[in-house]
């Protein structure tokens, strides 16, 4: 429950819906347990009325039917108010779960979501939140409404005989607590059992689908095909064992309902014919207590849902708990004369990873204006050693400065300012390209926005397209090619025109061609600002003012391509066959 | 796929579970029968208690009876959640099957085309969709009939007037649900489709949040986020305020009936009414039982509303299960044709190949000729879209041959049985994929009949212990989910490794250095000198270096071969691949 606590929280700001929901669903419920009930009673004291003249016509007929009328009444618009107003507090909330979940992320990240690199991951936090929403209209309402529906039912019959009290609630508690309890119980094994066999086919059979032409070319496809056959034999057996115990336990709710009923009137005969209450009652009580399990019912798949709105908020939580990696100045530093970027001694490890040190006494130098390679066998730390200047991370020990002053001293906006990024991770948002490129420069008017295509070499590319700028990308919209969307990127951060460029990898990816064309539109832009180029292609090293070799955390060597492949031994090896003859 | 070609096809599963399905509603119409007799029960007890003051004593043996209704109403309960599960597990392991069956036969041509992704949700996801309409909603309907027209003929027998508003109200709730839920089906899908645009715009968001946090922009995408909400809220509630409607009328309905019942019965008491009853005294115990039918009258047809979306999620499956299922199959799937003989080794002669895909402008393959040697190492070069790789799927058969003559020592590769022709064949694709197991396994790929020592040879041949040695338990670690645990030049060599493994007489692969780094290239095509030996090799690349190892190369442009000769003849022919060779030792593109 306590890590459920900062979910409850949420509902404080909307809690005029939550109480009118709250209100609708217990009245629903009232409204039915009251019907039914004065519909007994009614035709149990009319039956007694009627069987002579006098007291027939002695009897208000006209409370007991409008009683009627209004539970009938109350019962249907209660249930249509119920439904509407429940789903509006529901979409309120997950829109601040959402928002909620934003703000304490945004301070955190990217450092945060790292783990999460792949979009799977980032998708179960989605669908977690959408479980996690959950919480107020499947679990705490109904719990609250069965525990309202418990006491004032409970309450009433006790006025009546607090023994017909104690018999029903007993019962109420039953199918209301113990049952579900033990459903859980029951079913957690053979649940987590199904969960594991279904994960266990879905990665045989992505493996096997992925792997069809390996399996044929090896003439085993037949038998692979009935290993995944007889893999979802036991998922379905085990379902079916699953299906005795929910069978069960629905079985159960029959009984305990029943029960009650049949309990409380077997009581309530002898009471009604001492004289405690008049005989009409017996059908109130037994027809109202009928009526009162209905807010059990939704009780067991309230505990199921529980269970998975548990282990939701605490993966949630376990991201949101991070603590910030990186703090920043509020007050700015003097912007730096020049930006000659400075790496002192860098070490650097990963926080909560079971790796080895990334960086080790790394001493680097980006000169300004100049264009330097990071080259190394993935892994060596070059991307970690690119990410510390946009303080993703700061460094264990080291320094880095920008033309002097420690990069620290900078504000957030200050640094992103001067330093922009492009990696193949670079994210192209589901949005207008106006509204991708927009991103860098929310004042850029449409001059501004066409001259960063042509200087990107897009601006034909969209030109040509019916909707030009403001084309949607990605569902519904048009389907970026790789080149185009490196190209999209570059104009992004044309757009921004920072004075130093981080590139990671920009070309990966991408076909000769494509690689070419974006390196030459790259070296056409590189008029005054400083470049950090990690790459591969040989083609662009050759044209570096300076390469740095890396390998495990360490700059093994530098100097220029020529240079490097006569004096250092690990580059020539590495670059190897890349090499022009 | 229109939904009633999905609908078709999901009755068409029926007869696979109609014993299971006639169970379940034979059950639930007894359990229907078990509610009447419960009624009856407690209204004889509570008249014989409140107007004839029988004492409890005497009412025992009905009391006896109605804990044994309620006792046999729980049982059938279980059995019948037990039976409709039965039921939903024969379609389900029958479609699986089916399925799976059917994605092989398609081939890799199919699967590259569809992608694994859609595919695997498809055989999962897709396939537990049909759950709930076999196992709740099918048995639910016809029970949605039967039980309250059960219910509404003993109201009938009882009284007409009780008898009529039963009869006349029931069969309104499925008119009105079909009246609101045609409308209400399109709103119920718009709404999901609403919701799944939010969910995907709040990803959409959290994937860029480092772009939009380099941008400076993160902190005002809090307010888009909230407006989004906002909107995507007011356009939801538009359509749930509709579509809550029908849950309504439901309501409205049965609050109605049980309404009338009791007031027509009340008053009917109290002298008010003297008719409906045909002319026969109304007793309490005659009314109880009626006012107890009323709210059963509705329950099922409620039941059958919950299952609704089951029945929509079906259907959804349907469509996508279906469209897979009737994708016609390759004629490639042949398991007759002839064996092939080698003796030794195995030649090939390729005349006048041609071949297009329907969906490319120009021909992928235009009147290739080639002829390769027995134990010769051939290397193919060209630029991507060459036809490299459509060359290689026609001598693995994955696509079929559509022009010219392929010949395999003389014997036409049509004639051949595919299955006997894979067998004389290695195959090491480019991005090979790794199957749970060990590194052994990988290695064997099942085949039994491989010692330990053979694929500790493949192993070593291949460069595999290289890596394995670090390997906690060198060669029968577990690869690990989709062969995570290992690098993409590490499971290339793993897939040489199946290649040293098999004794295969031809050879093929598929740019076996491609984007490695210098250590893992220089082992390849070390293991690849050790791997021509003895048997027919084609090898497609575009490294020029890697082809350089080759006996001899093939230069494919446009879609034929070009030139062809050992890298010493073809730079002094100074044609296409000495110009490209001296343009740039890159790539040949």
């Amino acid at each position: 429950m306590k890590s459920l606590w900062p979910f409850i929280k949420l509902l404080w700001p909307h809690r005029g819906w939550v109480m009118l929901a709250m209100f609708f669903t217990l009245l629903t419920l009232l409204a039915n347990i009251g019907l039914l009930a004065l519909s007994g009673w009614f035709l149990s004291a009319s039956a007694v009325a009627g069987l002579s003249v006098a007291s027939a016509y002695m009897f208000d007929i006209f409370t007991p039917s409008a009683g009627i009328r209004a539970f009938a009444i109350a019962r249907t618009a209660g249930r249509y108010a119920e439904r509407v107003i429940a789903h509006e507090t529901t979409l309120r909330l997950l829109s601040s779960l959402r928002i909620w979940f934003y703000t304490r992320i945004e301070p955190q990240a990217p450092a945060s979501l790292y783990r999460y690199r792949s979009g799977d991951l980032l998708g179960r936090i989605v669908t977690d939140i959408d479980t996690l929403d959950t919480l107020f209209v499947r679990v705490l309402s109904p719990t609250i409404a069965a525990c309202s529906v418990a006491a004032i039912s409970g309450f009433l019959l006790w006025l009546l005989a607090p023994a017909l009290a104690a018999v029903f609630l007993i019962f109420f508690a039953g199918a209301g607590l113990l049952i579900p309890l033990l459903a859980q119980r029951l079913a957690r094994r053979i649940g987590a059992r199904i969960q594991q066999q279904m994960a266990t086919i879905r990665m045989n059979l992505i493996e096997d689908i992925q792997g069809t032409a390996d399996l044929i070319v090896y003439g085993v496809h037949h038998r692979h095909r009935q290993f995944r056959l007889q893999e979802n034999d036991r998922l379905l057996s085990l379902q079916e064992e699953m299906a005795r115990i929910n069978g069960f336990c629905t079985a159960m709710m029959t009984l305990f309902s029943g029960c009650a009923a049949i309990a409380a009137l077997y009581l309530a005969i002898p009471m009604a014919q001492a004289g405690r209450f008049d005989g009409a009652m017996l059908a109130l009580i037994t027809f109202g207590i009928l009526a009162a399990f209905e807010a059990v019912l939704p009780l067991p798949p309230a505990y199921q849902m529980l269970g998975k709105i548990h282990a939701a908020a605490h993966r949630i939580l376990e991201v949101t708990r991070a603590p910030a990696t990186v703090s920043f100045e509020t007050t700015p530093a003097a912007m730096p004369a020049d930006f000659d970027i400075m790496y002192h001694a860098i070490t650097f490890t990963y926080p909560e990873t079971t790796g080895g040190t990334a960086l080790h006494q790394v001493t680097f130098r980006l000169a300004p204006h100049a264009m330097v390679a990071l080259v190394g066998p993935s892994g060596c730390g070059k991307t970690t050693l690119a990410h510390l200047l946009t303080r993703f991370w700061d460094p264990d020990q080291g320094r880095i400065t920008i033309g002097g002053t420690d990069l620290r001293r900078f504000t957030e906006a200050q640094l992103r300012q001067m330093v922009t990024l492009v990696s193949q991770k670079s994210h192209i948002f589901n949005a207008t390209l106006r509204d991708n490129l927009l991103i860098a420069d929310p004042g850029a008017d449409e001059k501004a926005l066409w001259a960063a295509l042509v200087r990107a070499q897009l601006a034909d590319f969209v030109a040509g397209l019916p909707e030009g700028l403001d084309t949607w990308n990605g569902e519904g919209g048009a389907r970026l090619s790789g080149g185009e969307a490196r190209r999209l990127i570059l104009a992004r951060a044309l757009l921004k025109n920072a004075p130093v460029w981080l590139l990671d990898e920009p070309t990966e990816g991408l076909d000769n061609l494509n690689r070419r064309r974006f390196m030459e539109t790259l070296f056409a832009n590189r008029q005054g600002k400083s470049m950090l180029l990690i790459t591969h292609d040989v083609a662009a090293l050759q044209r570096m003012d300076q390469i740095y070799f890396m390998e495990r955390g360490r700059i093994i060597c530098h100097g220029r391509h020529r240079d490097l492949l006569d004096t250092c031994e690990r580059y020539r090896h590495f670059i190897g066959t890349r090499q022009p003859t | 796929m229109p939904p009633s070609t999905s609908l078709t096809w999901l009755q068409s599963l029926h007869h696979r579970c109609r014993p299971w399905i006639s169970l379940t509603v034979v059950l639930g119409s007894v359990s229907g029968a078990c509610i009447i007799i419960q009624a009856g029960l407690l209204a004889h007890i509570i008249h014989a208690a409140c107007i004839d003051a029988a004492p409890r004593e005497a009412l025992h043996p009905f009391f006896l009876m109605l804990l044994v209704v309620l006792g046999v109403r729980a049982l059938l309960t279980w059995v019948r959640e037990i039976c409709g599960q039965k039921a939903s597990t024969l379609v389900r392991r029958t479609v699986r099957r089916k399925l799976l069956k059917h994605v092989q036969a398609l081939g890799p041509m199919y699967i590259r085309d569809t992608q694994t992704a859609p595919l695997t949700s498809t055989l999962v996801e897709r396939v537990e969709g049909l759950h709930g309409y076999f196992a709740q909603y099918l048995p639910q309907k016809p029970l949605a009939l039967i039980v309250p027209l059960m219910i509404g003929l003993t109201a009938l027998a009882i009284s007409w007037v009780v008898g009529l508003i039963f009869l006349i109200t029931a069969p309104l709730v499925p008119l009105f649900m079909i009246m609101i839920g045609r409308g209400a089906e399109k709103l119920n899908q718009k709404n999901f489709q609403l919701l799944s645009r939010m969910s995907a715009h709040f990803l959409d968001t959290l994937q860029g949040l480092t772009t939009l946090k380099l941008f400076q922009r993160s902190t005002k995408e809090t307010e888009r986020l909230a407006t989004s909400s906002e909107r995507y809220r007011r356009g939801t509630m538009t359509v749930l305020r509709v579509a809550f409607l029908s849950s309504a009328i439901l309501e409205f309905l049965t609050c109605v009936a049980l309404a009338m019942t009791a007031v027509f019965l009340g008053l009917s008491y109290l002298h008010y009414f003297d008719f409906g009853l045909y002319s026969r005294p109304l007793t309490l115990q005659t009314g109880l039982f009626l006012l107890l039918l009323a709210p059963e009258l509705f329950l099922p047809l409620r039941e059958l509303g919950n299952h609704y979306h089951a029945r929509a999620e079906a259907l959804g499956a349907a469509a996508e299960i279906s469209s897979i299922l009737h994708q016609p199959l390759p004629p490639s799937e042949q398991d007759k044709g002839r064996s092939l003989l080698v003796n030794d080794g195995i030649s090939l002669d390729l005349r006048h190949v041609s071949h297009s895909f329907s969906h490319g402008q120009r021909p992928a393959l235009n009147d290739l000729n080639l002829h390769i040697k027995a134990g010769e190492w051939l290397a193919i070069v060209g630029a991507s879209g060459a036809g490299k790789t459509t060359l290689m799927h026609l001598l693995l058969r994955f696509l079929p041959l559509q022009q010219g003559s392929i010949e395999v020592n003389g014997q036409p590769l049509t004639s051949l049985n595919t299955a006997d022709w894979l067998r004389h064949l290695a195959w090491v694709p480019q991005q090979p994929t790794l199957f749970h197991g060990t590194v052994a396994d990988n290695i064997t790929m099942g085949d039994p009949h491989l010692t330990q020592e053979q694929i500790i040879t493949a192993a070593r041949a291949a460069q595999v212990d290289d890596f394995a040695q670090d390997l906690t338990s060198g060669l029968a670690t577990a690869v690990g989910e989709q062969g995570k645990l290992l690098s993409g030049g590490q499971a290339r060599r793993v897939a040489l490794a199946r290649a040293f493994a098999r004794k295969s007489s031809l050879v093929i692969l598929d740019e076996p250095t491609a984007s490695l780094d210098g250590e893992n290239e220089r082992l390849i095509t070390a293991a690849l000198q050790e791997l021509a030996r003895g048997r027919t090799m084609i090898m497609l690349t575009h490294r020029l270096e890697t082809a350089r190892a080759a006996d001899r190369i093939a230069v494919m442009a446009n879609g034929s071969v070009v030139e062809v000769g050992s890298h010493q003849d073809l730079l002094a022919a100074q044609g296409i691949y000495a110009g490209l060779f001296f343009s740039s030792g890159e790539a040949a593109s």
